[in-house]
């Protein structure tokens, strides 16, 4: 009954995210609810990491290779949006797949670590490589996003877009972490040496995970490439994973719905208080210094305690 | 499997830790249809053997063959889908999990051991349901029936060993390692420890390979101990031998109790 409760408020929450700016009708609330869309999609890769009691620094990174492959691709090759779409995600999955035996053996500080050096690994490719990727300028004249045709140059369109995928990612991890490789995970997450001797390999998972999480940031970097139609190598750095980190902790990091209910709530911010940008760091800090001692278990935890929204245990 | 291929086979062992030689040239066998206690004085290397032998530790060098097959350098999970299963202190891992489905877990965590297998939805079911059936039985050997839908984390310490135990067995392993299992219990739970050690090797035929401090527990539940001190083995043999044993004895007691 909990479940379905959870489910259906999720349901409703995200009908409402996607409805309310399309009555408003006003590009900036548009604008918004896409923002907060794609930073709730790289938040979700973060929380897959969470899940399996690991801190990656490298999603930014994820997101920024999704991104440029899904601009060039696009751009330079011509492929259309779907399929550039689908390899934004493959592209870093792999990459993640092919590293993560390496990363994921280590754990706690030295996996965040070690991501964080990934991360940055990642950006100073896109700044150097200034023959592929444009170094700092960056990449710019990125095609509009098109599905079956229809280019989708309109905000309500790009934001129903960005819904559709949120969606489905959100219930993609739902169904996933509802059957047996919730099991895994959770067994992962509590008691990895215990699991191991029941015949589970835990490395396997563990970079199973970081690959999937590699996929859904990657989605979200070729999302932010074709709404914006520009990108540069600074918005895909260590910050940007942090505020997806920053993003869990506040809407409920225990919870898949936590993510996006922190970039409902953090997400705007930086927009609506453009012009104080200056102390917009120090507020940030400020305030979550607050909400971390005021609800360790973020938003979720304050509003549903017994309850738990979109999780799936 | 043959009688004269040993169950367990471990050859000149090493294993250290910078300067520190934990395990130093240890050889052993186990021969089918024994407890064996893996005995020995604080910082003796018996935790680092278990941990070379469950996989959670690769050896400097040497080798461990189970039923004759080479297993050093695998990884735990790979060991204990060969046979090999370890109980923990504490096994109720999951959240707001019964302790039936505890074990039917355990049961079926291993048909799942790699991601791939998480495609095969078919011979899942099947496994699972296998699973489910083998709890049960399990439930009724563990004696743990009564606290079978209770939320393990809810469980006495004493039944969470008993738990811990009962879901090694659900991986149907050949060879048990038990890790100390009556550290903390009182002498009732001892009791009930010691008896369901011996009902797992003669009423199921595991064998069992156990690190215990409690030495009264060892000496009258092991066919064979075998005594470590600083990495090596000092005595090996029956209990009735070991405990007279000189070298055993200054281990434990020091030299001025030596015979």
């Amino acid at each position: 009954m909990i479940r379905r409760w959870s489910f259906v408020l999720s349901v409703a929450t995200l009908l409402a995210y996607l409805l309310i700016p399309l009555l408003i009708n006003q590009i900036f609330y548009t604008h918004l609810a896409i923002l907060i869309g794609i930073h709730a999609i790289l938040a979700v890769s973060v929380y897959l990491m969470l899940k399996i009691g690991q801190l990656s620094l490298a999603q930014a990174g994820f997101m920024g290779i999704g991104a440029y492959a899904s601009a060039l691709l696009t751009r330079d090759v011509g492929i259309p949006f779907e399929a550039a779409l689908l390899l934004a995600g493959v592209i870093p999955a792999l990459i993640a797949g092919a590293v993560g035996p390496l990363l994921m053996r280590t754990k706690g500080v030295h996996f965040v670590l070690l991501t964080f050096a990934f991360g940055e690994v990642i950006v100073l490719t896109f700044v150097e490589w200034t023959s592929l990727f444009g170094g700092n300028n960056g990449i710019s004249a990125i095609p509009p996003a098109s599905i079956l045709g229809l280019q989708l140059i309109a905000p309500s369109s790009f934001l129903i877009l960005t819904v559709i995928m949120l969606s489905i990612i959100l219930l993609c991890c739902h169904v996933a972490f509802a059957g047996d490789l919730g099991v895994v995970v959770e067994g992962l997450e509590r008691n990895e040496p215990l699991q191991s001797s029941l015949g589970v390999n835990a490395l396997a998972y563990r970079c199973l995970i970081f690959s999937g999480s590699a996929f859904i940031a990657g989605l979200s970097g070729s999302l932010y490439a074709h709404y914006l139609s520009f990108i540069s190598p600074e918005a895909f750095g260590f910050w940007t994973t942090v505020n997806a980190l920053i993003l869990n902790v506040i809407g409920g990091a225990q919870f898949l719905m936590g993510p996006f209910l922190g970039a409902l709530l953090l997400a705007p911010l930086p927009e609506i208080f453009r012009e104080w940008v200056h102390y917009q760091r120090v507020l940030y800090g400020v305030a979550l210094l607050l909400l971390m001692r005021g609800l360790p278990q973020g938003f979720l935890g304050l509003i549903l305690p017994r309850l738990r929204w979109g999780n799936n245990r | 499997m043959s009688n004269t291929v040993p169950r367990l086979s471990v050859r000149d062992l090493r294993r250290a830790f910078g300067g520190i030689i934990a395990v130093n040239n240890v050889s052993f066998d186990l021969a089918a249809d024994h407890i064996t206690g893996l005995i020995g004085p604080n910082g003796a290397g018996k935790t680092t053997v278990f941990n070379l032998l469950a996989g959670s530790l690769a050896p400097n060098s040497g080798t461990i063959a189970f039923e004759g097959k080479p297993i050093n350098g695998l990884n735990a999970s790979t060991i204990a889908r060969r046979g090999i299963a370890r109980c923990f202190q504490s096994a109720a891992v999951f959240r707001n999990i019964t302790v039936r489905d505890h074990i039917v877990r355990a049961g079926y965590l291993k048909a799942i051991g790699r991601p791939l297998d998480l495609l095969k939805r078919r011979s899942l079911a099947g496994y699972k349901k296998a699973a489910r059936d083998r709890a049960e039985e399990l439930l009724d050997f563990l004696e743990l029936r009564h606290a079978a839908d209770r939320d393990a984390a809810t469980l006495a310490y004493g039944h969470q060993k008993i738990l811990g135990v009962g879901m090694a067995l659900a991986t149907q392993p050949r060879l048990l390692l038990a890790d100390e299992p009556a550290a903390g219990l009182n002498p009732v739970e001892t009791t009930e420890m010691t008896e369901l050690l011996r009902r797992i090797r003669y009423d199921r035929g595991i064998d069992v390979l156990l690190v215990e401090h409690d030495l009264r527990l060892v000496m009258k539940l092991c066919d064979r101990i075998i005594a470590l001190n600083a990495g090596t083995i000092i005595a090996d043999g029956p209990p009735n031998i070991v405990r007279n044993d000189e070298a055993f004895i200054t281990a434990y007691l020091g030299a001025d109790h030596a015979p």
